[in-house]
């Protein structure tokens, strides 16, 4: 992954081909949650625990007081969920499995941003992630590969957000 | 630090029977932003600017705040706005939450 640049208002960044695969994966089982833990919303059921990953991607709008928190969701939640897999979708069209050459334009560069975000917190979950974590040290102790995954998207967050921030202003 | 902050809120609106109407209805509502382990500061400032308009010192010391305090104020004012400004913030991944100012 080189730093995104921009070139002519779109936003120019290069995959190398097993970034595009870690990529793609990660982005897919963050969709395949939200998609999942729709489906159980339709059906009525409160069939096993929710997901922990989809109650930090679409959390409480209010703390505690349980009225609040459902009206929130009632008005919000279908629309945030719909946007997130859009999101994704756009990140999933836009590198290829081979990697190469991605070009955004600014909507497509906030869709990534949101979503490489939305995967760090997804695996931020998964592993517990604290504030004074090293996500390469914890990936050299545990072998876990998703350490390794977690340290990379940080880098790759870091580069859109320096990208963009020069954009914003 | 976000269990040490959560007791901040404990005293909820629902318990405050004997609150006058007017004033009440008077008390703005307020968007916090609460910190986590995973949003990266430069990006929380970028959301902030970003979504608020706030100029870069504003955004940081908003951040620094969230990141130093465990929370921070962004946006005040009706409560639909707050509902709204929540929404854009869940977008985003920051974890926010609105409730009546207190």
């Amino acid at each position: 992954m080189t730093p995104f640049r921009w070139n002519r208002g779109r936003l120019v960044g290069d995959v190398e081909p097993y970034e595009a695969a870690l990529l793609r994966q990660v982005v897919a089982d963050v969709r395949d949650v939200l998609s999942a833990d729709a489906s159980d919303d339709e059906s009525g059921g409160s069939a096993g625990a929710p997901d922990p990953v989809a109650e930090r991607l679409l959390p409480d709008g209010h703390r505690s007081d349980r009225d609040l928190a459902s009206d929130y969701r009632s008005l919000t939640e279908a629309g945030l969920r719909r946007e997130k897999l859009a999101d994704a979708a756009l990140l999933l069209d836009t590198v290829s499995e081979s990697g190469g050459r991605v070009e955004l334009d600014e909507n497509g560069a906030e869709a990534w941003i949101r979503t490489i975000n939305d995967v760090r917190l997804a695996i931020g979950v998964r592993l517990d992630v604290r504030e004074s974590d090293d996500p390469m040290d914890r990936a050299e102790q545990s072998g876990d590969p998703r350490w390794a995954a977690y340290s990379w998207l940080t880098a790759v967050q870091g580069l859109l957000v320096d990208a963009l921030s020069t954009k914003h202003g | 630090m976000m269990a040490a902050v959560s007791g901040i809120l404990a005293p909820e609106r629902t318990e405050e029977v004997v609150v006058d109407e007017a004033d009440e209805s008077d008390r703005p509502w307020v968007t916090i932003v609460w910190n986590d382990p995973v949003n990266l500061m430069n990006y929380v400032t970028y959301v902030f600017r970003k979504l608020f308009g706030y100029d870069e010192p504003t955004a940081t010391k908003l951040m620094l705040q969230v990141h130093h305090e465990g929370r921070a104020i962004v946006s005040s004012g009706a409560k639909e706005r707050m509902e709204s400004d929540t929404s854009r913030l869940h977008a985003y991944g920051l974890w926010a939450s609105y409730q009546r100012d207190s």
